[in-house]
């Protein structure tokens, strides 16, 4: 009988004595997953032009109906794509979207990514409409880092 | 049917059908989907594409099912080992210089060419050298785009502009890997049809310039409707994104309106719908037009024509482009609350005789005619109407009657119109003579002794079989109507009884405003009110100090220096539309935002008397609201409320109260509409008499 009750004493002592696997969140933060699908982004090629052409297929894909895009032509003076079209609007509900990724299936030229960035909570309704000044990343650099972590999802 | 039919086998079914049946219509008929490309039922075959190939037995190789005929006893196949390979090398070629761009192409995801190779087409092309590559896209006419890299050479556009529409604006150039659908140097591509090679085009190669990029075809919302834009009243469907903006219209085939076709005006003439709009009520404050709410607006509006519906001094122009409910509404309130005669739909001159252009023919003999009537006639006489302007799609059934059915026209007008290439005779009148023309014309039908040089048309229009006058409105603006109501008796009586006459009017729903009685020519209470234009003059002089104004049609061919006088001289000035007129000058005391045909569900009697219903398409812009609703707040407010509250209410209580859509029913119109009786029941005593 005391044999028994220092066996269960044992287990809880151990446990009390265990590293936690909590973390302070906000002031220390896990690393997402390689494969982690968060916040959308936009890339650009490499010689800075939209990857998105506007085609809507992701919003034909999209589950929750939480993608808008509006296409308008592009022009020589003022070319943002390659091709004739580009999203002249492009919004993302982030309230309605689910974080499926078919979105990212769905992009014919690899435009949209799901990233690792996770924090999202905002304040009023209104602003988790994200349009393009959020969304499309600033500069082609970023493809590289997004390819790469791409890569390493594929390979972890 | 006397003919005999013939019987052929079809993958082991057995069909038959009418002989000279082609085979990929009579395998329609049996169910059997043949893929096809330059075939379409309202063209000529040509065999361009290759792609409806299918195995006969007996003959050696296969063969193109639209060229040929039905025969007896053919036994066909349609989807054995060999046809399938065919299909499939068709197909490999027709893609060997495709962009395969469909991601941002506007045919994406409606393209007879993504399905059949989805459906019928190989995975994968062996084609490994560079495509062809041509400047896209390229501006070829004010509506059309073309991208000659989409293009898979099926000449329908082509054939469409030789046979359907006669503007021989687009050609074939160069021949084999170069060959290219183009304009002739120099020529734009402006035809008033252009905008059907859109629909056409099996591919992207014909896009639309003002409807370009509208969203994508899986994103579009389709909703049935008539066109706003002339009389014909051809079916169309209203495609709308997101319920909240028209983005396109396409044609929807009804043989009673439209033959399946759509003019340019009228497809790309919906931008009064998406801008410009008024979208909240204002009302007059310190001589500036402010936001209200409704009831303020109503209440204001209410009183201002209370006041003067009492003292005599209100005139009330309604616009034809209301649906017929709204002009129901608004003849209700002004017959029976605010007892006003003076009640209109138009403020250009109509001669008093000819205010209802159709009653006026059917007194001088003519049989009401529809439409249709057109394409069974051997003879068709246009009368003061240029077809090719006011009504585009109904100038194509005179074509195909002329070029395709052997008809022969006659064009009697105050010049050489474009369909007088068409006609056999053009028979000139001088402004002022119009009468004393159709009088020599008649004389020359009825005696060959008295026709005074129009012997040729005289004996023309004596060849027996079923004849059809056209009459245009502009006979009823003539001063000299009576007189020419005197000729045109002569000419039916010439003509010979049952001759049709179709009136050919100005806007969408101005038969309806004249079925339903919004013209001061009959009111049984109070007599004859005043005209349009007579309100006008009277405004000038002072004897009509307020104007209920719906809409800008009203006043669009009126004297413009009329009407400004006329505006600066009134009053009060109640306005109710989609937008506030440009021209207008004077504040209004209240203005009253209705909704367009796109926003509401109604109906529209087009020029030959069928009720045709619209669908809510969009949600209504801002506050506005349809307008019998509008009224129906207006006669709670003169304190007379009326009853009905539905769209269909106000429409079963119109039909009830309407002689000429006795019988009718809100259900039984359905998608395609229903004539009215006026043209059986009324005019057929008519026409006995006269």
């Amino acid at each position: 009988m005391f044999v028994e009750f220092v066996k269960g004493l044992g287990i809880t002592l151990r446990q009390v004595f265990r590293k936690p696997t909590t973390v302070n969140y906000p002031e220390e933060k896990r690393p997402p997953s390689a494969r982690a699908r968060w916040r959308h982004k936009l890339l650009r090629h490499e010689d800075g032009l939209e990857r998105c052409i506007g085609c809507s297929l992701c919003a034909g894909a999209c589950p929750a109906h939480c993608i808008n895009v509006v296409a308008a032509d592009n022009t020589d003076e003022d070319r943002k794509s390659p091709g004739e079209r580009y999203a002249a609007v492009y919004e993302i509900n982030m309230l309605r979207c689910i974080f499926c990724g078919y979105c990212e299936d769905a992009c014919p030229t690899g435009a949209i990514v799901l990233g690792p960035d996770y924090e999202l909570a905002d304040f009023d309704r209104a602003s988790f409409i994200y349009g393009k000044d959020r969304l499309l990343v600033p500069e082609p650099g970023e493809v590289a880092r997004e390819k790469k972590r791409l890569v390493e999802r594929e390979i972890g | 049917m006397s003919e005999e039919l013939v019987t052929l086998t079809i993958d082991g079914v057995t069909v038959r059908t009418a002989p000279g049946t082609l085979l990929v219509e009579a395998a329609a008929q049996a169910g059997i989907l043949i893929p096809v490309y330059c075939y379409h039922p309202k063209l000529a075959p040509v065999g361009a594409c290759r792609m409806c190939l299918v195995e006969v037995e007996g003959a050696p190789k296969l063969i193109a099912s639209c060229t040929t005929p039905v025969r007896e006893g053919m036994v066909v196949y349609t989807d054995n080992q060999r046809v399938r390979k065919a299909r499939e090398g068709i197909l490999e070629f027709l893609l060997v210089h495709h962009p395969l761009d469909c991601p941002v192409c506007d045919k994406g995801g409606e393209c007879p060419l993504q399905d059949f190779t989805y459906q019928f087409g190989p995975s994968r092309s062996r084609f490994r050298y560079p495509k062809r590559h041509w400047d896209k896209p390229l501006q070829i006419g004010p509506n059309i785009l073309l991208d000659r890299e989409r293009c898979i050479m099926c000449f329908r556009c082509v054939r469409f502009c030789e046979e359907i529409s006669h503007h021989r604006q687009l050609g074939v150039f160069q021949r084999g890997n170069n060959q290219e659908i183009g304009t002739f140097p120099g020529q734009p591509f402006d035809s008033r049809f252009a905008g059907n090679t859109i629909e056409l085009c099996p591919v992207g190669a014909l896009t639309g310039a003002p409807t370009r990029f509208f969203g994508r075809t899986w994103e579009i919302g389709h909703t049935p409707s008539v066109c706003t834009g002339c009389s014909t009243g051809c079916n169309i469907r209203v495609d709308s994104r997101h319920g909240s903006e028209v983005v396109r219209l396409w044609s929807r085939e009804n043989p009673a309106t439209d033959d399946g076709w759509l003019c340019d005006p009228g497809r790309f003439g919906y931008g009064f719908v998406n801008d410009g709009r008024l979208e909240e009520p204002l009302v007059e404050s310190d001589g500036q037009c402010v936001p209200a709410t409704w009831q303020q607006a109503i209440a204001r509006a209410g009183a201002v024509l209370e006041q003067h519906a009492k003292a005599g001094t209100l005139g009330i122009l309604t616009s034809p482009r209301m649906t017929s409910e709204e002009l129901f509404s608004v003849s209700k309130l002004a017959r029976t609350v605010l007892k006003v005669p003076h009640l209109d739909h138009t403020a250009r001159y109509v001669h008093p005789a000819a205010v209802d252009l159709r009653a006026f023919a059917a007194s001088a003999g003519f049989t009401p005619g529809t439409l249709r009537d057109i394409q069974d006639a051997r003879q068709i006489i246009t009368i003061g109407v240029d077809l090719s302007r006011e009504q585009p799609v109904t100038d194509l059934r005179v074509k195909k009657a002329v070029t395709q059915k052997g008809a022969e026209l006659v064009v009697v007008d105050a010049e050489e119109l474009e369909l007088s290439a068409f006609a056999r005779h053009t028979v000139l009148w001088q402004p002022g003579d119009e009468a004393a023309t159709v009088m020599s014309l008649a004389n020359a039908v009825a005696s060959p002794s008295e026709a005074n040089g129009m012997q040729a048309v005289g004996e023309l229009l004596r060849q027996e079989g079923p004849k059809v006058v056209l009459l245009g409105w502009r006979v009823g603006e003539s001063p000299d109507a009576e007189r020419i109501g005197e000729s045109l008796a002569a000419l039916a009586q010439a003509l010979g009884p049952g001759t049709r006459c179709v009136t050919i009017l100005r806007h969408c729903n101005s038969r309806g405003a004249l079925d339903l009685g919004v013209h001061p020519a009959e009111d049984p209470v109070s007599g004859r009110g005043m005209s349009g234009e007579e309100m006008l003059r009277a405004a000038c002089e002072g004897r009509i100090r307020a104007l209920w104004l719906l809409g800008e049609e009203p006043l669009q061919d009126a004297d413009p220096d009329l009407v400004r006088r006329a505006m600066e001289n009134l009053e009060a000035l109640v306005f109710q539309g989609w937008s506030l007129p440009s021209w207008l000058e004077r504040v209004p005391d209240a203005a009253l935002p209705s909704t367009t045909f796109a926003e509401m569900d109604g109906t529209f009697t087009n020029t030959h008397g069928r009720v045709q219903r619209i669908f809510r398409a969009i949600r209504p812009k801002g506050k506005s609201r349809p307008g019998w609703e509008i009224v129906n707040d207006l006669a709670q407010a003169l304190g007379h409320p009326f009853d009905s509250r539905t769209v269909e209410a106000v429409f079963e209580e119109m039909c009830a109260a309407t002689p000429a859509y006795r019988g009718l029913s809100w259900n039984s119109l359905g998608v395609a509409g229903r004539e009215s009786q006026a043209d059986s029941a009324a005019a057929a005593p008519a026409a006995a008499q006269g």
